[in-house]
């Protein structure tokens, strides 16, 4: 490989863990430390956003061809603003995936505490499985989430 | 368990023996001191030996008890699940998940 070959792949490298970095921070995750590598290490990343009365927080991981988005909470004072961050949430995830180059997203809702969401969230295709509570959120075994794994 | 987290962990600990800190109040404590939202779940868990499920529980009752302390918790959850539903179906409608 000539110089101007490694020179060049190089700044593409760079280029790219530059885009991911600004799109990890928009998406509102803490962008210190070596955020970049430990996404691309498959490290959980805890993100954070809010808009006017909504918050939402949850973590993305990154698996071989998909990225597990997750919410862990999402709490709003208006249906409104709840609705504005959830797209935001979604349309971020799919970005994220042709960011990252992946082609399949899963979206999971973490430790659902009703029994009416539970029912919703089944009816609209998302399957009900036990899964390791990771470490970030005190790990002491499973809890019951609820998937959907699109193609993007 | 981290450094960061044993500090924050100790601090808590001796409020909840010597003030008895509930953990509701220890919960919002914690937001005022900037405690990311990840941090405050494992520390009502480990130091109220709460589930996952529980901690997330606790985490909607305090923020809405920070506005009015008189609520019912029923009434909170119905109402937030409620809302819940409402934004997903909205968020469904619109976007082919």
């Amino acid at each position: 490989m000539s110089r101007n070959q490694a020179d060049f792949r190089s700044l593409i490298k760079y280029l790219n863990a530059k885009k991911i970095l600004d799109f990890l921070k928009e998406f509102g995750t803490e962008t210190t430390g070596n955020i970049v590598e430990d996404f691309y290490s498959g490290n959980i990343i805890q993100y954070q956003k809010t808009i006017n009365s909504a918050d939402i927080t949850g973590y993305i991981k990154l698996e071989k061809q998909r990225l597990i988005s997750s919410i862990v909470s999402i709490d709003s004072q208006s249906p409104n603003d709840g609705v504005i961050i959830l797209r935001r949430f979604y349309k971020k995830s799919k970005e994220l995936c042709k960011i990252a180059k992946v082609s399949e997203l899963e979206l999971i809702g973490i430790a659902v505490i009703n029994r009416e969401v539970e029912l919703f969230l089944q009816r609209n295709g998302f399957i009900s499985g036990e899964m390791l509570i990771p470490d970030e959120l005190g790990n002491d075994g499973k809890a019951t989430c609820y998937s959907k794994i699109i193609k993007v | 368990m981290n450094m960061k987290d044993r500090g924050i962990f100790e601090k808590f600990e001796s409020l909840i023996s010597e003030k008895g800190l509930s953990a509701e109040k220890a919960f919002i404590l914690a937001e005022k001191m900037q405690i990311d939202f990840f941090t405050r779940i494992r520390m009502l868990r480990k130091l109220y030996n709460l589930s996952l499920a529980e901690a997330k529980k606790i985490a909607i009752i305090s923020k809405e008890h920070a506005r009015d302390s008189y609520r019912d918790v029923n009434e909170i959850m119905e109402d937030y699940h409620s809302n819940l539903i409402k934004t997903l179906e909205s968020c469904l409608k619109t976007e082919s998940i």
